[in-house]
């Protein structure tokens, strides 16, 4: 009795079939199965199809060299956590205005998710991910040619005739070098569709893509490929606008933090009681002047502002040495004013410089008696200048400080509208290569 | 996301120094020259700078 072999409950695992080119005899991998519809041979750019039979047939032989992509054919990578195999290559190039603008297109494969599309730009050194679209976009009416697919508005960006000028490995459709295209590429960063026309002997296709900027980095982690991307330039259709990522947080983070200057400016103004301590005119130079004060509440800080006026000043300078010594504590400060004041005429023109008066704002000044100790200077070097004969001094406490309020109103309102303009230099640049530029 | 979180942190900080030092003036104002002056234990004088300072008014000029 002869014993029958043990049936297998599982297919066998699916792995990749093996093959030759049937022009160079180069070894070919194929993945796809029943997907493909054309191989084209890394090793001399024969062109094979697959036969009712399942066989390849040798479509057109061909000898050309072996191209280096930025990534190799049958390179691995994970992104966004699917596993993609690179199984076609195909490199494209349009022409503005006399200059080539070439790209890689890789096919990637994954046998429970299909195909992708990872393109990198020769020109600009960015990334973006492509899905074909599971249904075509809605065209909008505005004066500036708008799509909507889903819940996303796209806008036009640049139209250009596409043409491969390179391809290996397989694909999904019967591709040849030279093969055109009318492509239409529709902007939301860091989105966009990208439409193509080509017209073969069934008549016209188009095909529609979702696409999706993607860091070169992480493309470069992603494919585990030694060293660094090749670097980026300039800013990319579809790269993300950082100045704008953050935009309406931004803004509206503006609007309360307004408000809380708004009431903390209130309560600062409620909270002052400027006073003159100290108003006095007509003192003479002759002498120094002391004078016993008090300022602001014992043991609070407040800020002061010293006012010195020598009158009459023309043509000349006046200085006054100041120290206020806290009678209390007798710990002192000490500063300096210096007012100086010329006019003239010169080749029939009048001009001026300087101030009839020296102002200076002290804060942490600590509340209590002070005793005020000035020593005053006038200009005498020369019996053409007439001196001033006195001067006056002044000396405010918890003087409003607007300077405080000010600052943060710049900030507040400055930084956003910084970021405003940074975004907005950001989009000229990436509309600087659109047929929307200005001058274009 | 730099770019937000600076400015929340730059508004923060001018707030908080508008809250507690708008009054004061300590950061945002002119500088003097501070410190604890000197009494002479003889005549009760104090000295800084090299000015003769003493309490009841009046100046001693020198150094």
């Amino acid at each position: 009795m002869t014993q029958e072999a043990p049936r297998k409950l599982f297919r066998a695992e699916a792995q990749a079939e093996s093959v030759k080119c049937l022009n160079c005899g180069g070894p070919i991998a194929l993945h796809s199965f029943g997907a493909m519809q054309r191989v084209i041979c890394p090793h001399c750019g024969s062109a094979l199809a697959s036969t009712n039979s399942g066989a390849l047939a040798l479509l057109e032989a061909a000898s050309r060299k072996h191209q280096p992509s930025v990534l190799p054919l049958h390179a691995r990578g994970t992104l966004e956590g699917i596993e993609w195999e690179v199984i076609g290559i195909c490199w494209r190039r349009c022409i503005v205005d006399g200059f080539a603008y070439p790209w890689q297109e890789f096919l990637l494969f994954n046998p429970y998710r299909g195909f992708r599309w990872l393109i990198y730009s020769n020109s600009d050194g960015h990334w973006t991910l492509g899905v074909n679209l599971d249904g075509a976009p809605e065209i909008l009416k505005s004066s500036h040619h708008r799509v909507r697919f889903k819940d996303r508005k796209y806008r036009h960006f640049q139209s250009a005739e596409a043409v491969v000028t390179y391809v290996e490995g397989e694909f999904t459709w019967e591709v040849h070098v030279g093969d055109k295209a009318e492509a239409n590429d529709f902007v939301d960063p860091p989105f966009g569709l990208s439409t193509e026309q080509a017209t073969g002997p069934d008549g016209d296709e188009i095909t529609f893509t979702l696409q999706q900027h993607l860091d070169a980095r992480t493309v470069w982690k992603a494919f585990a490929q030694p060293g660094k991307p090749p670097p980026t330039r300039g800013v990319a259709p579809l790269q993300p606008n950082p100045w704008r990522r953050h935009r309406r947080q931004i803004w509206l983070s503006m609007l309360v933090l307004f408000g809380l200057w708004w009431v903390l400016s209130d309560r600062l103004a409620a909270s002052l009681h400027t006073r003159t301590v100290l108003n006095e005119h007509n003192i003479s130079f002759d002498e120094p002047l002391s004078r016993t004060l008090t300022i602001g509440r014992t043991g609070e800080a407040t800020a002061i502002e010293f006012i010195f006026s020598p009158d009459p000043l023309d043509n000349a300078w006046a200085y006054a040495d100041v120290m206020l010594v806290n009678l209390a504590t007798e710990q002192a400060v000490g500063f300096s004013l210096e007012a100086s004041y010329y006019h003239g005429v010169t080749d029939g023109e009048s001009w001026s410089e300087g101030s009839s008066r020296a102002a200076v704002t002290i804060g942490n000044v600590i509340g209590g008696e002070y005793l005020l100790q000035l020593q005053p200077q006038r200009d005498t070097s020369s019996i053409f200048i007439h001196p001033p004969t006195s001067f006056g001094i002044t000396l405010i406490e918890d003087v409003h400080l607007t300077r405080y309020s000010v600052l943060a109103l710049l900030v507040i309102f400055g930084l956003p509208m910084f970021g405003g303009l940074m975004g907005w230099i950001f989009e000229r640049r990436r509309w600087k290569n659109s047929d929307y530029a200005q001058g274009s | 996301m730099f770019f937000r979180n600076f400015y929340w942190i730059c508004a923060g900080l001018v707030l908080l120094l508008l809250a507690f030092d708008g009054a004061a003036g300590n950061l945002l104002t002119f500088a003097p020259d501070r410190g604890k002056v000197d009494r002479d234990p003889a005549s009760g004088t104090i000295r800084s700078q090299g000015i003769f300072v003493w309490f009841g008014g009046g100046y001693q000029g020198g150094k």
